[in-house]
């Protein structure tokens, strides 16, 4: 009985340390839309996406062209910035006290054709979507 | 056995079909340039070398690591390569074709333990021994690394020698440093061995400075060897024009989910998570965790500076170690898969360095 009785207590107290576990992990705050930091990582956020645009080894300064029997195809790849979403949250934490999440989506444009010169000038369509999640930490008073 | 054969008859005819085909295939090659025709180590084994350089070690440690760090980074080059030291001056490697086993043997023979007593920092003085010997009968373009602690005591001051040669030599020689100076004291914003490197730095906008504590970051050390030692470009081919076809334009595919993290969530030349990046990965395993339907691959990626067998492995090693840390958070490890991609799949620009750094990279995809 007394083995019976322990092995229950032990079980009460995993779970009940499970539950703060995912307590603490869930205990991050989300800052509201008004607030300076959130202002602040916006813009961190709208650089990101040129810094990626301008990047991408297929961007619509440098389309890339190849082959599709009996094609071509030309690709680019873009993050549109309609497409960012942005959340900035306040963690229990000392080293990091702020975090960023950033989504987006990237999308990959094709055009085909029957020349490989005439295929870049489009007509382009959407052909595959990305939707990327990037997470940064506030510190020093700037995001990194 | 007339199934096998009809079978094997189909994969040879499909092979034969697709060699046809495949005539007519762009080619993008990938030229790597070297910024000289020769590059010298000029390296200090002065006294002042055997003083401590922060929490790293000697400085003649830290150098000696960070001059096998980056032999070991770079590409094979078409590149003349010579090791020297100064107080006292000494040829370690004349300047021949390169060999990275003889370059890594060259720089492991230069002692790190010496008396410091007496043993003083002619810097400028043997940098005219290495001009007169060596350098003048050098053909072409000229690149010297100097490891330099930021201290010369003895003999005409570098500043005037270095000034005298890019004036002999014009833009075929440029002076690049790496630099193990001491930090500022308190209260002050530079130290004067910093000053003292910032001043010939400053000689010639062709330099590339670099400090040493920085370069045990595999993405500085990447960034530093492709600004002093090469340069590349792509080359494509473009096969005949096709007849005009008809166009299907193409369907979506299904929406792709992934968290990227960038490599500066490791130490260089490391698997091992920084600590202060913990609580950013903490958050992406909260979001796995609520797509309890997912299965995540872990891919790890690195831009295309150093062997491709080193980058292969070291995201192997950086993609288990963000396994391990989601698994530790609470992921289940029957929903995690790893793979290591190496250099091979760039997403931006390995020319320029924001996409290095962009690609030095590790991919969460919810599958």
């Amino acid at each position: 009985m007394k083995k019976k009785l322990g092995f229950i207590l032990l079980i009460m107290v995993f779970l009940s340390l499970n539950h703060h576990q995912a307590q603490a992990r869930n205990a991050s705050i989300v800052l509201e839309k008004d607030h300076a930091l959130h202002a602040q990582f916006l813009d961190f956020s709208f650089s990101r996406i040129q810094i990626l645009n301008r990047n991408f080894m297929h961007n619509p300064d440098n389309i890339f062209v190849e082959p599709r029997d009996p094609f071509f195809v030309a690709r680019y790849h873009k993050v549109e910035p309609a497409s960012v979403t942005v959340e900035v949250k306040k963690t229990n934490s000392g080293m990091t006290p702020y975090i960023g999440v950033l989504r987006y989506t990237e999308i990959i444009y094709e055009s085909n054709g029957g020349c490989s010169i005439s295929v870049v000038e489009g007509p382009f369509s959407p052909v595959h979507y990305r939707k990327v999640t990037e997470i940064f930490r506030y510190v020093q008073n700037r995001w990194q | 056995m007339m199934k096998l054969k009809k079978i094997f008859l189909l994969a040879v005819s499909l092979f034969f079909l697709l060699g046809l085909g495949s005539t007519g295939l762009a080619q993008v090659e990938t030229v790597v340039e070297p910024r000289a025709e020769n590059f010298v180590f000029y390296v200090d084994n002065s006294g002042s070398m055997g003083h401590q350089y922060e929490d790293l070690g000697l400085k003649s440690e830290v150098a000696r690591d960070v001059l096998l760090a980056i032999n070991e980074d770079l590409p094979e080059l078409e590149a003349n390569f010579g090791v020297y030291t100064y107080g006292p001056y000494w040829q370690y490697r004349p300047v021949t074709g390169y060999h990275r086993q003889d370059m890594a043997n060259a720089i492991n023979s230069i002692p790190l333990y010496f008396d410091l007593f007496g043993r003083r920092t002619p810097m400028g003085s043997d940098l005219q021994r290495l001009d007169n010997d060596t350098i003048s009968g050098l053909q072409d373009r000229v690149a010297v690394i100097v490891v330099t602690d930021g201290e010369s005591n003895v003999g005409p001051h570098p500043r005037e020698v270095m000034q005298n040669m890019y004036n002999t030599y014009g833009d075929r020689i440029c002076f690049h440093f790496i630099s193990l100076a001491q930090r500022p004291p308190a209260g002050t914003t530079v130290s004067d061995e910093e000053a003292f490197v910032d001043e010939l730095a400053g000689l010639n906008p062709c330099t590339v400075k670099a400090d040493a504590n920085e370069l045990h970051r595999d993405f500085v050390r990447a960034d530093f060897i492709q600004e002093v030692f090469y340069s590349t470009r792509e080359v494509v081919t473009e096969p005949a024009p096709q007849p005009e076809p008809i166009i299907v334009p193409p369907e979506p595919e299904p929406v792709e989910e992934v968290i990227v993290f960038s490599n500066i969530t490791f130490d260089f030349d490391s698997a091992e998570i920084r600590p202060e990046y913990e609580d950013i990965l903490r958050e992406a395993a909260d979001i796995i965790m609520d797509r309890p339907d997912t299965t995540v691959l872990v891919e790890g990626h690195t831009c295309n500076i150093g062997p491709a067998d080193y980058n292969q492995g070291l995201s192997e090693r950086r993609a288990q170690s963000v396994a391990d840390f989601l698994e530790e958070e609470g992921v289940s490890e029957d929903r995690l898969e790893t793979v290591g991609h190496g250099l091979t799949q760039p997403r931006f620009d390995n020319d320029t360095i924001e996409g290095r750094s962009l690609n030095r990279r590790v991919e969460m995809s919810l599958q």
